[in-house]
C-alpha cells in the first residue's frame, strides 16, 4: 500500500537541528528540499544552548542568518561575548544558564530568590541554592510555590498568581524561575517581571526541554523557506544504484511512501535517538547499509561508554561509506549521527549547525 | 517476560512532556504515560491504585511519536487498563451490544445508500449510530463524484473498541462475520479511522480511510465545488486519525480544502487530543469536555466560524463542549460538492 | 544520639545478624550498643540474593543447614510480613540437566521437613510463560522473596524501640581489653565500655577478633548477582541440578535477580563481565529470554563462611556461635557463617550465649513479636501505596514524583532525609529504593541530594558507586540509558562514569 511520491532535489532524514540547518541552506539556495522526522530529536532534549566560535567565518554566517529568523519569529535570546566564545540562549528569554559550568551565576546580583513550583521536578530551589551559595557570588534563598493556575494552560492567570506571591512574599530583588513550559509565550516573562516587580530569570536544565522552543525555531525558519517538512515519518529503507543512492521509502502511519532524490543527507542521530542501534556492546547502522566505528575522544572516564559515543558513521570527504568500504557519490552525513560528534564529546549544538550549514555546498557539488 | 515498552526506556520525558492529559490535569492526578506504560507495570502490589488514572488516557497515542525509542506506549496502557482494571460499565455495555446486535452500539436508522456497488462504504458503529450525519455527508461525496458506492446490508463492528478491553474472542466472531462482505467488495473505504486501521490490520482488508480515497483514488481534481459564501474554518487533526492511519492524511484534508473556492483554513495555536478517546467520553465526560473546550476555544481564537474534524468520533465530543460549530469534514465537503443531489 | 559511655554489650557489625542480636538483647532486658562502620547491611545482607530460602536448594549436600531454612522461613514469614513477598518457589531441570537428581532431591526434602511437591511441567508453562518449554521436571517449594535492607531497617527499629542504641557510620578504631570489660573507640571520638562484646561483623569477622587478639577461621566466598528490569517470573525459579552458578532467579519488588557466582575474593571487589556473562549462559537453559532481557546492574558481596572444612559450594552454610573464653579472650562472643534465612536464629543463640556471659536468665522472644508492623489496608494513590508498603502510612508528605522507576516522592525522600542515621545519598537510597530502578538514579540523583542537603561532591561519589554495578552490565538497552545519562549529566558537570574514592 503507497502513497502518493515524494520527489525533491534533496532529502534528508531526520529533523532535528543538523537536519533543519543544512535543509534550510539548501532551500536558501533554490534547492528543492524535503525533511523526514520520526521521533523527539536531541535538539528537543536538550538545554538549546548554543556555543560558538566568534573566529569562525562559518559560525558568523550562521549566527548573522538564523538569529535574524529567529527574531522574526519572535523569540528573545541573549549573546554574551568572552573571548572568542559567543553563548547564545536561543528562545527561551533566559538570561542566566545554570547548567554548565554548574551553578555559575555571573550576573553581579546578590540577592537572589530561587522558585521551586510543587509538582515540578525540573528545578530543583535546595540544591541550586545550595550550590550557589557556594561560590559565593550569590545568597540565593529557596522560595517554594504551589501555584493553582497551570503554566501550561493559562499563563496569564499563572502570572498573576505568581507576580503577585513575588512581590508580596519576597523580598529579594532577582528571582530565578524554573524552566517554563516549551509553549509558554515569550512575552511571558516579561509580564511576570512587570507584575512582580522583580527581575525574572528562566533556568534551563536537563530535562526542562528549552530545546524545544529551538527545535521549533529551526523548524519554523525551514517551513518559511518552502522545505517540505514531513512530520511522523519514519525512514524505512534506501535504495542504492552503484555508487549513489536515489530512492527512500518513509513509513507514514500504516502505508509507505516513496521518496525519489538527487541527493540525500543522514540526520538521524546517534543511540539516544535511534540513527544508530545498540548491539550487543557495540554500535551499529540499524539499516545495515553503512560502516559505523568510534572516534577517538575524551571527556568521559568509561572506556565504553566513550566508544558508545564516539561511534557514527564513516564519511570520506563528507559521504557516507558502506559497509562494504564504498562511498556513496550523492550521501552525505551530518548531526550527531557523525562519529565523534555526540554531546557529551563535542562541543554540542554550535558545533553541530555549523558544521551542518558547512555541508550544503557539498550536498549541491554532488547533485 | 517484560515487554518492550518496559525494557526499551531511557527516560528521556518526552512523552511525559507531551502529554495532553497529564499537562491539563497535573501530575498529581494523572500520572502520565510513563508512569502508566513503562514504570508502574514493574510493580505487582500497588496497582491496584492505578486503575483510576488509567481511564484518564484518551489513547490519543501523541507519546508515540515524541518516543525515541518508538515503544507502542498506548497498547501497553491499554493492557494494563485490561490486567489491572475492572471493565467499565460502558465497556459492558459495548459487549452485550456486540452480542446482541453485532455492534457495540444499538444501530440506528442507518445511511442512505444503494446496497450493492463496487465500492463499499463501512460506517462504523459510532457512525452509524451517533454521527449518521457525517457518514450520509462522506457517503454522497463518493456518489457525488461517480463512484459506484454503496453501504452493506448486513455489517457488524470492526471488534477495535472490542479488543482495546480485552474482548478478544467477541472481536474475532465478528471479524469471521464481516469477512465474506468485505473481502467480495472491489474497495472499502471508511470514515472512522479506528475502522480504518482494524479492517487493515486485523481482517486484512485493503482499507482506505475516506480522505485518502477522496485524495487518491478520485483525486481533486475530479471533485467540483459550487462557491458558497466566504467561510473560515480550522481543521482538527484526530487522534487516530494522523498516528494510526498516518500524517499523510492531514497533507490530503488540507489540500482538499485548499482546492475549494471561498475556503479559508486558519491555524490554530496548540495542537491536542479532543479528549473523547479511550473510553474517556463516556467514563470520564467532565475530563472529555474539558480537554475539548480546549480545541473550540482554540480554534474560535484562530478566528474560525467552523471547526472541522475528519472522524465522527471527535466531532460528537467536540460538539459537547459548545462554544463553536463543530462539523465532521467529508460531511462538510458534501454540502459544498457541486455534484449535490 | 546520646553515648552511653559504660554498657552491658556492645555488638559490632550492624548486617542482619548484629541488628538481630540488637534486638533480642533489648528485648530481654540488656543494656545494648551496637555500631556498624558503614550504613546497615552493608555486607552479606546488602549484597545477597534476595531469598527466604524453603532450604530445598541445600536438602542433598547440607541437609542440617536446610532444615534450619525450613523452621527459620516459616518464621519469618510470620514476624516479617513488612519485607516478605511470599512468592512460593520452583525447582526446573533443563532439558541436559542430570534427570537422576529428582531421585536424591525430594526424599532429602522430606528428610529436612521441606514441604515439596512435584508438579505437571505443562502446569508450570502456563504460570511462568517465560521457560524454556524443553524443561523436564519441575518441583513447588516455598521459597519468598525478601528485603534484605527493610528486614536490616526493621530490626534497628525495634530494638531502639527496647532500649536499644544503634548507630551506623560507626567504626570501631580500636578496641582493647579494659580490666574485665572490653573499650572501644568509636569513630576517633567516642570511648565505650562494656562487658561483654559480640563480634557480628560478617565477612570482617576475622579482623574483627584479631584486634583482640583472637580468631576465626573464615573462608570468605564471593557471590555475584545481576539485576534485570521488571519481575520475569513470578515465584523464585531454581535449578534442580547440585548448586552451581546462576541457578537462581528470584522476583524482587520491581526486579528479577540472577545469581549466584561462588569464588574466592575480599570484601569489596566489584562484579566482572565475565560473571555477568557466565550467569547468564547458565540461566538461559531455564529462562531463554535472559539473553535479551535489560541487565539493569551487577553486584558481587563476600559470604563470610566458616572455615577450615571444604571451601566455595562445598563449605557448609550452618553457622557458628563462638565463644572466644577457652581462646584467652573471654567476653568476647563471635557469630559467623549462616544464611540470611537463618539470621533469627543465629541471632537467638548468640544472645543465649551472651546472657550466660552475663549470668541472666530472660528468654529469647523475637519469634513471638512482628519485628515491624505491616499495614494491609490498600491506598488510593499509586506513590502513596508505594510508600505505604515499604514504610507504612505516611500522611501529609509532598507526593511530587522524584523517582519514577521505585514511585519514590519527594515527600518521602525528605522524611527519610530527616532521619539522624541518614548521612548520604546511598543511605537514602536503601531506604527508599530510589536510584535502584532502571534507570540507576539518571533522574532523580539530584532530588536526592537536594534532600538530603548534599552538593555536587556527594552526587559525584554516590553516581560513581552506582557506576560500578553498571558497567559490567554496559549492553542492549542499558548502554542507551547510560549514553542518555551521559548526556544529561554532562549538563551538571559530572561526569557520571568517574569513580571516586
Amino acid at each position: 500500500m503507497s502513497l502518493p511520491d515524494v520527489d525533491a532535489d534533496v532529502l534528508v532524514a531526520g529533523g532535528g537541528a543538523a537536519g533543519l540547518v543544512v535543509a534550510t541552506r539548501l532551500a536558501l539556495d533554490g534547492r528543492s528540499v524535503a525533511v523526514a522526522s520520526s521521533a523527539t530529536p536531541a535538539t528537543s532534549l536538550s538545554t538549546g544552548r548554543v556555543l560558538l566560535d566568534h573566529d569562525d567565518p562559518g559560525a558568523e554566517e550562521w549566527a548573522s542568518f538564523f538569529l535574524a529568523q529567529f527574531r522574526r519569529q519572535g523569540a528573545h535570546y541573549v549573546m554574551s561575548k568572552r573571548p572568542a566564545v559567543a553563548m547564545t540562549n536561543l528562545g527561551t528569554g533566559m538570561k542566566q544558564s545554570l547548567t554548565s559550568p554548574l551553578f555559575d551565576w555571573t550576573s553581579k546580583d546578590r540577592d537572589v530568590a530561587v522558585v521551586g513550583l510543587v509538582g515540578n521536578g525540573d528545578l530543583d530551589p535546595d540544591l541550586v541554592s545550595l550550590e550557589m551559595g557556594r561560590s559565593r557570588r550569590a545568597k540565593p534563598r529557596p522560595y517554594w510555590f504551589s501555584p493553582s493556575f497551570s503554566p501550561e494552560l493559562d499563563p496569564g492567570g499563572f502570572a498573576e498568581e505568581l507576580g503577585g506571591a513575588l512581590m508580596n512574599d519576597v523580598a529579594e530583588g532577582t528571582v530565578v524561575l524554573p524552566p517554563l513550559p516549551h509553549s509558554t509565550p515569550y512575552g511571558f516573562l516579561a509580564e511576570l517581571r512587570k507584575r512582580s516587580g522583580k527581575k525574572v530569570v528562566e533556568a534551563a536544565t536537563p530535562l526542562s526541554w528549552p530545546g524545544r522552543r529551538l527545535q521549533t525555531l529551526l523548524e519554523g525558519t525551514a517551513e518559511r523557506l518552502g522545505v517540505q517538512v514531513l512530520r511522523d515519518r519514519r525512514l524505512l529503507s534506501i535504495d542504492v544504484n552503484g555508487r549513489e543512492a536515489d530512492r527512500a521509502f518513509l513509513s507514514s502511519g500504516v502505508r509507505t511512501q516513496r521518496v525519489t532524490f538527487n541527493g540525500l543527507v543522514l540526520a538521524t542521530g546517534n543511540v539516544v535517538s535511534g540513527g544508530l542501534a545498540v548491539s550487543g556492546r557495540g554500535v551499529v547502522d540499524p539499516l545495515g547499509l553503512f560502516r559505523v566505528s568510534s572516534a577517538r575522544a575524551s571527556g568521559i572516564s568509561s572506556g565504553q561508554l566513550r566508544a558508545t559515543l564516539s561511534s557514527g558513521l564513516v564519511t570520506r570527504r563528507g559521504k557516507a561509506v558502506t559497509t562494504n568500504g564504498v562511498s556513496l557519490r550523492n550521501v552525505f552525513a551530518v548531526g550527531s549521527l557523525l562519529r565523534g560528534m555526540s554531546y557529551p564529546l563535542g562541543r554540542g549544538l554550535g558545533d553541530v549547525m555549523v558544521h551542518a550549514w558547512e555541508t550544503a555546498p557539498a550536498v549541491e557539488e554532488a547533485l | 517476560m517484560i515487554s518492550r515498552t518496559e525494557d526499551g526506556c531511557i527516560k528521556c520525558g518526552a512523552c511525559q512532556a507531551i502529554c495532553p492529559v497529564l499537562r491539563q490535569e497535573g501530575c498529581l492526578s494523572f500520572p502520565g504515560p510513563r508512569r502508566l506504560a513503562v514504570e508502574a507495570p514493574r510493580f505487582s502490589r500497588e496497582l491496584a491504585s492505578l486503575s483510576s488514572p488509567l481511564q484518564m488516557c484518551t489513547s490519543c497515542a501523541m507519546c508515540e511519536p515524541a518516543c525515541p525509542s518508538r515503544l507502542p506506549l498506548t497498547e501497553a496502557v491499554m493492557r494494563m487498563r485490561v490486567r489491572y482494571g475492572a471493565r467499565s460499565e460502558g465497556g459492558e455495555r459495548m459487549i452485550s451490544n456486540a452480542r446482541r446486535y453485532g455492534r457495540t452500539i444499538a444501530p440506528a436508522s442507518g445511511v442512505r445508500a444503494p446496497e450493492e456497488g463496487s465500492v463499499l462504504f463501512f460506517p462504523g458503529c459510532v457512525g452509524d449510530a451517533r454521527a449518521s450525519s457525517s457518514v450520509q455527508g462522506a457517503v454522497d461525496l463518493l456518489l457525488a463524484s461517480g463512484d459506484r458506492a454503496f453501504v452493506p446490508e448486513q455489517w457488524y463492528c470492526c471488534g477495535s473498541p472490542l479488543e482495546k478491553i480485552g474482548a478478544h474472542d467477541e472481536a474475532k466472531r465478528l471479524r469471521d462475520m464481516n469477512a465474506p462482505t468485505l473481502e467480495d467488495a472491489e474497495e472499502v473505504v471508511t470514515a472512522c479511522p479506528g475502522c480504518a486501521v482494524q479492517l487493515r490490520k486485523a481482517s486484512s482488508v485493503d482499507a482506505l480511510h475516506v480522505l485518502e480515497h477522496l485524495y487518491e483514488s478520485i483525486t481533486p481534481s475530479r471533485l467540483r465545488w459550487r462557491s458558497p459564501r466566504p467561510i473560515t474554518v480550522a481543521l482538527h487533526s484526530p487522534c487516530h486519525l494522523v498516528r494510526s492511519v498516518g500524517p499523510h492524511t492531514m497533507d490530503y484534508a488540507r489540500e482538499l480544502l485548499a482546492s475549494v473556492p471561498g475556503l479559508r483554513v486558519v491555524e490554530m495555536d496548540d495542537e491536542g487530543c479532543c479528549g473523547g478517546g479511550g473510553g474517556v467520553a463516556s467514563a470520564l465526560p467532565e475530563l472529555a469536555t474539558k480537554m475539548a473546550r480546549r480545541r473550540t476555544d482554540s480554534a474560535a481564537r484562530a478566528g474560525a466560524e467552523v471547526l472541522l474534524a475528519p472522524c465522527p468520533f471527535c466531532v460528537v465530543n467536540l460538539e459537547r463542549a459548545g462554544g463553536l460549530e463543530v462539523r465532521e469534514l467529508t460531511a462538510f465537503l458534501a454540502t459544498l460538492s457541486e455534484h449535490r443531489r | 544520639m546520646p553515648m552511653r559511655s559504660r554498657v552491658e554489650v556492645l555488638i559490632i557489625g550492624g548486617g542482619a545478624t548484629g541488628t538481630g542480636i540488637a534486638r533480642d538483647l533489648a528485648m530481654r532486658g540488656v543494656e545494648v550498643v551496637l555500631v556498624e562502620a558503614g550504613d546497615f547491611a552493608a555486607g552479606a545482607t546488602g549484597a545477597n540474593h534476595g531469598m527466604l530460602h524453603s532450604g530445598a536448594r541445600y536438602a542433598v549436600n547440607d541437609p542440617m543447614s536446610a532444615r534450619e531454612c525450613t523452621v527459620e522461613g516459616e518464621v519469618l514469614k510470620h514476624i516479617a510480613r513488612f519485607c516478605i513477598e511470599d512468592t512460593g518457589g520452583l525447582f526446573v531441570s533443563a532439558r541436559d540437566d542430570d534427570e537422576g537428581y529428582m531421585d536424591r532431591f525430594l526424599p532429602a526434602c522430606r528428610e529436612a521437613g521441606i514441604r515439596a511437591r512435584e508438579i505437571d511441567v505443562a502446569e508450570v508453562l502456563g504460570t511462568e510463560p517465560g521457560l524454556d518449554p524443553g524443561i523436564k521436571a519441575a518441583v513447588e517449594v516455598p521459597d519468598a522473596s525478601i528485603d534484605p535492607f527493610f528486614l536490616t531497617l526493621g530490626n534497628v527499629g525495634s530494638a531502639r524501640a527496647h532500649g536499644a542504641i544503634v548507630m551506623n557510620h560507626a567504626p570501631v578504631r580500636n578496641i582493647r581489653r579494659s580490666g574485665r570489660r572490653f573499650e572501644a573507640m568509636i569513630g576517633g571520638k567516642e570511648r565505650i565500655t562494656a562487658d561483654v562484646v559480640v563480634n557480628a561483623a560478617g565477612s570482617w569477622a576475622g579482623e574483627t577478633a584479631a584486634m583482640l587478639g583472637a580468631s576465626i577461621p573464615m573462608c570468605v566466598d564471593k557471590g555475584t548477582m545481576v539485576v534485570f528490569n521488571g519481575r520475569l517470573v513470578g515465584r523464585l525459579v531454581n535449578r534442580l541440578r547440585p548448586p552451581s552458578d546462576g541457578d537462581i532467579l528470584v522476583p524482587h519488588r520491581t526486579a528479577t535477580i540472577l545469581g549466584t557466582t561462588s569464588s574466592a575474593g575480599a570484601p569489596g571487589a566489584p562484579a566482572t563481565s565475565a560473571e555477568v556473562e557466565r550467569l547468564i549462559v547458565e540461566a538461559a537453559a531455564v529462562y531463554p529470554g535472559i539473553r535479551t532481557a535489560r541487565a539493569v546492574r551487577a553486584y558481587a558481596g563476600t559470604r563470610p563462611l566458616l572455615g577450615g572444612g571444604s571451601t566455595g559450594r562445598k563449605a557448609t552454610r550452618t553457622f557458628q556461635v563462638i565463644d572466644h573464653g577457652p581462646d584467652g579472650v573471654d567476653g568476647l562472643i563471635s557469630v559467623a557463617g549462616g544464611k540470611l534465612t537463618t539470621f533469627r536464629l543465629m541471632a537467638e543463640k548468640a544472645s543465649d550465649a551472651v546472657m550466660e556471659k552475663l549470668g541472666r536468665t530472660a528468654r529469647c522472644r523475637t519469634a513471638d513479636e512482628e519485628i515491624a508492623p505491616f499495614d494491609d489496608e490498600p491506598s488510593s494513590l499509586f506513590d502513596l501505596e508505594a510508600m505505604r508498603y515499604r514504610r507504612g502510612r505516611s500522611e501529609g508528605v509532598s507526593l511530587a514524583p522524584a523517582c519514577g522507576c521505585e514511585a519514590v516522592s519527594r515527600g518521602e525522600l525528605e522524611l527519610q532525609a530527616s532521619s539522624p542515621d541518614v548521612m548520604d545519598m546511598g543511605d537514602l537510597m536503601r531506604r527508599t529504593r530510589a536510584g535502584m530502578g532502571y534507570c540507576q538514579a539518571g533522574l532523580c540523583a539530584v532530588s536526592m541530594a537536594s534532600a538530603i542537603g548534599a552538593g555536587t561532591k556527594e552526587l559525584r561519589r554516590y553516581l560513581g558507586e552506582r557506576w560500578k554495578g553498571v558497567e559490567p552490565v554496559l549492553f542492549g538497552e542499558q548502554l542507551r540509558q547510560e549514553a542518555f545519562k551521559a548526556h544529561l549529566m554532562k549538563v551538571y558537570s559530572v561526569d557520571h562514569t568517574e569513580a571516586v574514592e
